[in-house]
C-alpha cells in the first residue's frame, strides 16, 4: 500500500516550520497594515498573513494565517504572490490577530485587489466552518501551536483591557446551561469540538475562547445601543450593549466548540 | 555565513549550483515527490538539475533583497550566528518546497492524460447527511475541477486504499451505475442485491472521504484512476 503524501508534507512542514517563539526579527519598515495586505514575518519559521480586519480605534489587525505548503489541497484558495520565499500562499481556516506593537516585524510583500479580496473570503468563509479530519486536523492543530506565542501576546493585550474595563457584562452559567442543554446534541458537540479555532470573527463582534469563559469583544459602533442578545432563539441579555461581554461557560460546556457558539448567538439591535 | 559568502560572489557559479542541486534532492527525497518529478521530467536527474537551475534563477532575482534580510539577522544582537544559519536554511528548505511545487505545476504532463475517462457529475447526495462536508464533496462537479500534481500523488494512495476496503467488483459497478447510468458486471445479482450493493458503497466512500478528509480533486483524480486502472481490466476479462 502506498503512503499517504499528506504525511510526508506534514513531516516537512513540521521540520522546515518549527514552532515560533517570542523571537521575531525586528525590521521596522511599517506604520501599519491595511485590508488586503499581505504580509511575512521571519520568526524560527516564516509566518504570512492576509490581513482582513484593522481595528483602528484598538490598533488591532486581524489576519487570515496564509502557508505555502498546499497540504489543504483543494479545499483551500492560492493567493499568487512575489515574496523572497513563496510565489504562492494558501490560505487557512486560522485567524490570529496583532497589535500595533507587533508591526515592526512585518514586511509588506504583497497587495489583494478587491475582486481578489472577495474571493478569498468568500473560500474562507466556507473553510471556517469545514470539519477537518485526518492529517489536515492535525495540520491545523499544528499550525495553531506554531503561532501560539501570537495568540499569548494578543489575549494578554486584550486580558489588560479586560482588566481594566468596568463595561463589561458577565452572564452567569446557570443561563447558559439550560440552554445548552436544551440545543445541543451531545455526540455533535464532541465532533466539533476538535480543531475549534480559538477566536472568531463574526459581523461586527469577535468571539474569544478562554479555558472556562468566552468573551465577546463588540465593535465600538455597537456600544451603547440597545439590542437583545439571542443564544440558540433564546434571549440571555436585553438592553444597553456593553464593549464586552464574558459568559462564563457552564462545567459540562468548557470544553465547547467556539465555533457552535458563533454560529448560534446574535446581537440584534432594537430598532 | 556560507549562504550570503556564495551569493556575494561576482558570479553565482558551480559552487551555489551544486549546493541547491543537494537541497533539491535532500527535499525531494524527504516528500517522497520522486514518482512526481519522473513523471513530469521523464528522468530523475535531470529534473534535480532543472529544479536546482530554477533554484538558483530564484535567488538571483531576489539577491539584494536576500542578502538585506541575513544582514538584517547579522546586525541584531538578539541572534546568535547559529540561530540566523538555522533560521535561514530553514526559510531556504521551504523555497526549495515552493519552487518545486511551482515547477511541478507547470509540467502539467499528469494533467494531460487524455487517456483519462471524463465523468460529468458523480452525485452521491444522500438526504440523511446535510452537513457542509458532505454537500461540499458529494455534490461536486467532477470535470470542473482543476487538478494540481500532489492531488495525483494523494489519488495513487487512495487508489489503494479503495482496492483495499473494497471489493472491486462492486465499487466498478457503483461508479458505472452512479456516473454513467450504465450497469456493468453484477448480472447475477438480483435488483434488490445490486440496491443494496448501491447503499453500501455509498456509505463506505463517505466514510473513508470524511476518515482521510479526501478533498474534491483527489475524488475525482482517484475515481478516475480507479475506473481506468481497475474496472476498465476487469470489464476486459469478463
Amino acid at each position: 500500500m502506498k503512503t499517504d503524501i499528506l504525511e510526508n508534507m506534514f513531516k516537512f512542514y513540521k521540520e522546515s516550520h518549527p514552532k515560533c517563539d517570542s523571537n521575531f526579527l525586528i525590521l521596522n519598515k511599517l506604520d501599519s497594515l491595511e485590508i488586503g495586505d499581505v504580509f511575512a514575518i521571519y520568526g524560527e519559521s516564516i509566518v504570512n498573513g492576509l490581513i482582513i480586519h484593522v481595528d483602528e480605534e484598538a490598533k488591532i489587525y486581524e489576519f487570515i494565517d496564509l502557508v505555502s505548503s498546499p497540504i489543504l489541497g483543494d479545499f483551500s484558495i492560492e493567493i499568487q504572490v512575489d515574496s523572497l520565499f513563496s510565489n504562492h500562499l494558501y490560505i487557512t481556516p486560522l485567524t490570529f490577530k496583532l497589535s500595533d506593537k507587533q508591526i515592526k516585524y512585518c514586511e509588506k510583500v504583497y497587495r489583494l485587489s478587491e475582486s481578489e479580496m472577495k474571493n478569498v473570503l468568500e473560500s474562507f468563509n466556507k473553510l471556517k466552518f469545514y470539519n477537518f479530519s485526518g492529517i489536515r486536523k492535525k495540520f491545523l492543530k499544528y499550525e495553531s501551536e506554531r503561532l501560539e506565542i501570537l495568540e499569548v501576546w494578543y489575549l494578554a493585550e486584550i486580558n489588560k483591557k479586560i482588566e481594566n474595563h468596568e463595561n463589561c457584562l458577565y452572564i452567569e452559567s446557570s443561563i447558559l446551561s439550560d440552554i445548552l442543554n436544551k440545543n445541543l446534541n451531545k455526540s455533535l458537540q464532541e465532533e466539533l469540538l476538535v480543531a475549534a479555532p480559538t477566536h472568531i470573527r463574526k459581523d461586527r463582534y469577535m468571539f474569544i475562547i478562554e479555558s472556562n469563559k468566552i468573551e465577546i469583544i463588540l465593535d465600538d459602533e455597537l456600544v451603547n445601543k440597545v439590542a437583545k442578545i439571542i443564544l440558540f432563539d433564546e434571549e440571555i441579555y436585553s438592553g444597553q450593549l456593553p464593549s464586552y461581554i464574558e459568559l462564563e461557560l457552564p462545567k459540562d460546556y468548557v470544553n465547547i466548540s467556539l465555533a457552535i457558539v458563533a454560529e448560534n448567538l446574535r446581537i440584534t439591535l432594537d430598532q | 555565513m556560507r549562504i550570503k559568502r556564495l551569493l556575494l560572489k561576482k558570479e553565482i557559479g558551480d559552487e551555489f549550483y551544486n549546493e541547491m542541486k543537494k537541497l533539491v534532492a535532500t527535499v525531494v527525497k524527504h516528500l517522497n515527490y520522486s514518482d512526481l518529478i519522473l513523471d513530469a521530467f521523464g528522468n530523475f536527474e535531470d529534473g534535480i538539475e532543472e529544479l536546482a537551475n530554477e533554484l538558483v534563477i530564484h535567488f538571483i532575482k531576489k539577491k539584494e533583497k536576500f542578502i538585506e534580510l541575513i544582514d538584517q539577522y547579522l546586525s541584531e544582537t538578539n541572534f546568535s550566528l547559529e540561530t540566523t544559519d538555522r533560521r535561514i536554511y530553514g526559510y531556504i528548505k521551504v523555497v526549495t518546497e515552493n519552487i518545486i511545487i511551482d515547477s511541478l505545476k507547470r509540467e502539467k504532463t499528469l494533467a494531460k492524460d487524455s487517456s483519462r475517462l471524463k465523468m460529468e457529475t458523480l452525485s452521491l447526495d444522500n438526504d440523511e447527511l446535510n452537513g457542509n462536508k458532505y454537500e461540499r464533496i458529494f455534490s461536486i462537479h467532477l470535470e470542473n475541477l482543476s487538478e494540481n500534481p500532489i492531488d495525483e500523488l494523494r489519488a495513487d494512495f487512495i487508489v489503494d486504499l479503495f482496492k483495499s476496503e473494497f471489493n472491486t467488483e462492486q465499487l466498478c459497478y457503483f461508479l458505472y451505475k452512479k456516473g454513467y447510468n450504465k450497469e456493468i458486471l453484477l448480472q447475477d445479482k438480483s435488483d434488490d442485491a445490486k440496491y443494496k450493493i448501491i447503499q453500501r458503497t455509498k456509505e463506505k466512500l463517505k466514510m473513508l472521504v470524511t476518515k482521510y478528509d479526501i478533498s474534491p480533486s483527489e475524488l475525482k483524480i482517484s475515481i478516475q484512476k480507479f475506473m481506468s486502472n481497475v474496472c476498465e481490466k476487469i470489464c476486459h476479462n469478463n
